[in-house]
């Protein structure tokens, strides 16, 4: 790593300043002059047909500039995932029928809150409450309520849209409120499960956990009397938020201009669009008012997706030595209401844990139930988390019961670098079996394993993409050279409190040769920018970092062929070092980078020099007409997935207090192959707030629902970690160097936070010497699971 | 979070005009001091009010004085300077760590002792935004006729969830409550009611003055058990305080709408009240944690604080 100059290095936010001043602007920050505030009304019912809605006492508020319900919008669906096979079933305002308690009924814009606030009270809406069912195994079953029945797509989809090639858009018959699976099969399962020579089957259990981002969800829209439409969010690329916003509104996609705001948190919740922003949009156009949407944090608790709540059905046949010859997966998304990323999320559930371990025979089945409860979404390593805890916590089970050495059986079934996987993805770096050894040295395994009385240690893995083939499919950059030398690089990264500018500008000083603060970044308007994956898919440093690392190679290039023709030297004498081009032959003649602007403009007929780069996030997947086409099926699992995969490897140390149930996390261990670190204090960032989230996501957090409410929408009864919960954490950078990457760079901000979950849980089973099987591992389960062992 | 109601606010500067301002009142009054427990309760749509008569400027109500005689502490001392007296820390344990283990550092400098004390019951079912309890039934506490907590319950469970009172009553603190009319002392247990829909007996034109804690210096301490190590309400807590030839009490709390007391001679009697006080104990599924987990905690925290005293 030593020749790098910015690149590895901890280099402090260039943005720091702004935010710890106040001067970032968030969306929440944004005021625009004649500004409405828009509040919505939402179903206190899990599951009620809509007889009628009376908005008129509501209109004639003083104050109140417009009232809307579903009647107004109508059947303009959305979702996540939207494909020939699976239409979108969501709309911005609940039309017939409510599903979920929560969903969005009625809307109202006015001149303030207050008013906003009592219109609402002054909306009657008349229900007929239905059967509700809650349960997805009781919901699969014949005779459940039916909670969709047929999806009429009346649009093309925005899979159609976005290039891929179908049959036009079917409607969707939902049989037995099965919303969507997949099946995903190699090699012989059946003779995988005959040669094993022992087999587990057990079931798993994961609720939902909630994003908690310190900024609540907002929108700002003002639509222009010429048709355009301005919004500032939050959120994780402006890509799909204005395809959708485009869509659902019928205007053209470059009407919409989704404008640069610094994002206060996401972790997977704030990506594709929400009904909050629709109808922030909607009331700006019909008001030609701007307006303002700040969702409650009761409302984001108990009103916008969650991670996805999974039962897993796991069944694991190995040798008697340790080595997995097959494994079983019957996987139930309760999905609720709507289908939302379910689809994708099914399909995840295999793919990232196939770069882990080696397995011969794989049959991987999975359903995604609708029920009447909040629909759920992703969250930081999109349903990852959820198979990662039921395998690790298996393979933990079948090492007791066989007498194995839980880190030799890990070692004994990992794949290995150079690896071909089923799909045809090639692991070009495989760091893992090198993260569990440093890990399990760091923490003392050996010396302090099954040695301590109610103390446990436990092993996590995971592995995440760098990005995958999802709309825009790829990212670009452009980079330009300004008067004064110093350039302006345009990317569509967004800034969500990952340092993304920061980094970025690494990426292009490293390459140009140049201080850091020559590279001015501009990031995330989606009128300016390039078209970008966005900061989801974990492809921003690996897809977006590559291209803009291409964008800054072509500016290079193109300034020094400039140089070499004006200085009538051989561009191979030319060096870029420090600002400056220096022929090695004589430095006396050496330019700067403000003479070379100059240059362009007087000598090379004006050119402005300005560089692109784009990657595409998986060449080999074509969206393309005819023999072209080469996708993945989501359903089957065939095709091409991503160009590298990051890896994890976490081990936790705990302690239980017998008498209470609690648990104290002595310490954490987390051995991350991420490739190049760009930037170590950023990567580290990344690592340490995934252990924090991975506690919360063991010890305290579910959206628990009974009846269909959300019973803790707030952040007194949903516990998120405070200081005081916080362990001794330690993270290794195992520098595997991915040759695909910039400079070596893959995934780093979303696997660990899998890993560390089933560390902590794993080693609080061994702590107690019993398995839970859900999640949360609250004190008082941890009391019940030890008074089960004592009698 | 819900938005604030209309009200008119008042900032009295002395007790006069306080009573002048209270007694004139016609409409509905709430007392602010530190506003941790009232004002969430408020935008909450939990309390209707006309009018905020915030006392924090009242003069001569925060205080800790000790003439050798009873301690009295003023009903604005806030939890943090109790937490940091050291008087207190010496002669009444018991308090000094219930203070410790309250809520978190910034709401301890924020809450009193006084608002710590009236604190509201707590019900999962409850303590919900307007439009979220629009799902329910209005309950007991509301002004309806059910427990949405416990079908087919009679009366209000509300729990009360205080980390001071248990402490002050386990060192046989009593309280000086103002009036119009003048000044009354009583033992502290004796304002709670019982009651989960209304848990204290004062009316609504009464300010607790100070608190009053008798003399003798005290050995004891508190447990409190919590999901996590900060701000979080205690799934049970248990105050233990005795004096001369180990005569007193041990008080557990977040058992119900009122804390549990048992009075115990000596040592050897206070051995068996663990047990007794999990018996007595009767929750139901109203707080984060399910109610026999609560129950079970009962006697192993009152036994852990036990030995260690």
């Amino acid at each position: 790593m030593s020749e790098f100059r910015y690149v590895t290095k901890g280099i402090n936010r260039t943005d720091g300043e702004l935010i710890v001043t106040g001067r970032a602007m968030y969306a929440c920050d944004m005021e625009l002059p004649g500004m409405l505030v828009a509040k919505i009304l939402r179903s206190p019912y899990s599951h009620a047909r809509i007889k009628g809605i009376n908005t008129d006492k509501a209109k004639g508020l003083e104050g109140v500039k417009a009232v809307i319900s579903g009647a107004d919008i109508g059947y303009r669906r959305f979702s996540f995932i939207d494909t020939p096979a699976f239409p979108a079933d969501q709309t911005p305002l609940a039309v017939d029928k409510v599903r979920f308690a929560g969903e969005e009924v009625a809307a109202v814009a006015a001149v303030n809150e207050e008013i906003a606030a009592k219109a609402l009270d002054l909306i009657e809406v008349e229900y007929e409450e239905l059967p509700s069912v809650f349960d997805p195994e009781e919901a699969m079953k014949e005779g459940a309520p039916a909670i969709h029945e047929i999806v009429k797509p009346n649009t093309t989809t925005a899979w159609e849209d976005f290039g891929v090639p179908s049959s036009k858009s079917r409607p969707y018959k939902t049989v037995n409120n099965i919303s969507n699976k997949n099946l995903i099969q190699y090699g012989n399962i059946e003779k995988g499960f005959e040669e094993a020579e022992y087999i587990r089957e057990d079931r798993f259990e994961i609720p939902s956990t909630s994003h908690v981002a310190m900024e609540p969800h907002v929108a700002v829209a003002s639509f222009q009397p010429t048709g355009k439409l301005d919004v500032w969010l939050t959120h994780m690329g402006y890509e799909h938020k204005r395809f959708w916003l485009a869509k659902l509104l019928d205007i053209p996609i470059s009407k919409v201009r989704v404008h640069k705001t610094y994002v206060g948190g996401a972790f997977g919740g704030k990506i594709s669009i929400f009904p909050f922003e629709f109808i922030a949009a909607y009331f700006s156009r019909v008001t030609l008012r701007p307006v303002k949407i700040i969702l409650p944090r009761e409302e984001v608790f108990a009103g916008c997706p969650p991670s996805r709540r999974m039962i897993v059905y796991l069944k694991t046949g190995v040798k008697k030595h340790g080595r997995i010859t097959a494994q079983q997966v019957k996987l139930i998304d309760d999905v609720g209401a709507y289908r939302r990323s379910s689809p994708t999320a099914l399909y995840l559930a295999h793919f990232f844990r196939n770069p882990i371990y080696s397995i011969p025979s794989i049959k991987h089945e999975g359903y995604g139930v609708y029920t009447n409860k909040l629909y759920t979404s992703a969250k930081r390593g999109h349903s990852l988390s959820q198979m990662v805890f039921a395998v690790e916590a298996q393979l933990d089970m079948i090492c007791d019961e066989l007498g194995l050495d839980k880190v030799e059986m890990r070692f004994k079934n990992f794949r290995k670098k150079g690896d071909t996987l089923p799909n045809g993805d090639k692991l070009r770096s495989y760091g893992l079996p090198e993260c569990l050894k440093e890990a399990a040295e760091k923490i003392g395994w050996e010396e302090k394993y099954g040695k301590e009385k109610f103390r446990g240690l436990g092993i996590g893995t995971a592995s995440m993409f760098s990005g995958a083939h999802n709309f825009p499919f790829s990212s670009a950059a452009m980079i330009r050279l300004n008067h004064d030398g110093r350039m302006i690089l345009y990317t569509g990264q967004t800034e969500f409190g990952i340092g993304v500018d920061t980094v970025m500008a690494q990426i292009a000083s490293e390459v140009l040769n140049c201080p850091l603060d020559y590279i001015v970044v501009n990031s995330g308007d989606s009128e300016v920018s390039p078209h970008d994956l966005g900061n989801w898919l974990s492809g921003g440093i690996f897809v977006s970092g590559e291209a803009v690392r291409r964008a800054a190679l072509d500016l290079r290039d193109q300034m020094l062929k400039h140089a070499a023709t004006g200085l009538d030297i051989p561009i191979e004498d030319l060096e870029m070092k420090g600002g400056w081009i220096i022929p090695g032959s004589d430095k006396s003649k050496r330019l700067s980078f403000s003479d070379m602007s100059r240059y362009g403009i007087q000598m090379a007929g004006g050119d402005p020099f300005i560089g692109k780069g784009y990657v595409k996030c998986v060449p080999e997947v074509h969206f393309w007409k005819g023999k072209y086409n080469k996708t993945a099926s989501l359903s089957s699992g065939k095709g091409r997935f991503t160009e590298a995969y990051g890896l994890t490897l976490a081990i936790a140390h705990v302690e239980v207090n017998p008498e209470t149930g609690e648990v104290h996390i002595l310490e954490i261990v987390i051995a991350d192959d991420c490739g190049t670190p760009i930037n170590i204090k950023s990567v580290e960032g990344q690592i340490m707030s995934q252990a924090v989230m991975g506690i919360g996501d063991v010890l305290y957090e579910e959206v628990r629902i009974s009846n269909g409410i959300v019973m803790n929408p707030n952040l007194l009864d949903y516990r998120v970690p405070t200081a005081n919960d916080i362990p001794k954490i330690s993270s290794i950078i195992v520098d595997s160097y991915e040759p695909n990457g910039p400079f070596g760079a893959k995934e780093v901000g979303e696997s660990p936070r899998a890993a560390v979950i089933s560390a902590i849980s794993n080693a609080i089973c061994n702590a107690i010497g019993e398995r839970i099987y859900d999640l949360p591992m609250t004190s008082d389960r941890i009391k019940r699971a030890l008074r089960s062992k004592s009698t | 979070m819900s938005l604030l109601p209309e009200f008119e606010y008042k900032r009295p500067e002395s007790l006069e005009e306080f009573h002048h301002l209270l007694s004139d009142y016609k409409g509905d009054a709430v007392i602010l001091a530190g506003g941790t427990d009232v004002m969430p309760r408020i935008k909450m749509g939990l309390k209707k009010l006309n009018l905020i008569l915030d006392i924090k400027a009242l003069e001569g109500l925060r205080y800790i004085k000790d003439k050798g005689q009873n301690m009295r502490i003023g009903a604005l001392t806030t939890i943090s300077e109790i937490k940091k007296n050291k008087l207190i820390k010496d002669k009444y344990p018991s308090l000094h760590e219930a203070a410790k283990l309250t809520a978190s550092e910034n709401l301890q400098q924020r809450g009193t002792i006084g608002g710590n004390i009236l604190q509201d019951t707590r019900c999962l079912y409850y303590n919900k935004p307007e439009v979220w309890r629009k799902s329910f039934r209005p309950c007991f506490k509301v002004g309806g006729d059910i427990c949405n907590a416990a079908r087919g319950g009679k009366k209000c469970f509300a729990v009360y969830c205080g980390d001071l009172a248990p402490a002050l009553i386990s060192l046989g603190a009593s309280v000086r409550i103002l009036s119009k009319k003048g000044e009354k002392q009583m033992p502290l247990k004796e304002i709670f009611t019982g009651d989960g829909k209304s848990p204290f007996s004062l009316s609504s034109h009464e300010l607790v003055k100070d608190i009053i804690i008798p003399p003798d210096k005290m050995r004891g301490g508190y447990e409190k058990l919590r999901m996590r190590k900060a701000i979080d309400y205690p799934v049970v807590n248990i105050a233990l305080s005795m004096g001369a030839g180990d005569k007193g009490r041990l008080v557990v709390g977040s058992a119900g709408a009122t804390p549990l007391i048992y009075d115990f001679p000596s040592h050897d009697e206070l051995s068996g009240i663990p047990e007794k006080a999990q018996n007595d104990m009767s929750p139901v599924n109203n707080m984060y944690l399910p109610p026999l987990y609560r129950k079970s905690m009962v006697k192993v925290l009152s036994d852990k604080l036990i030995s260690r005293i």
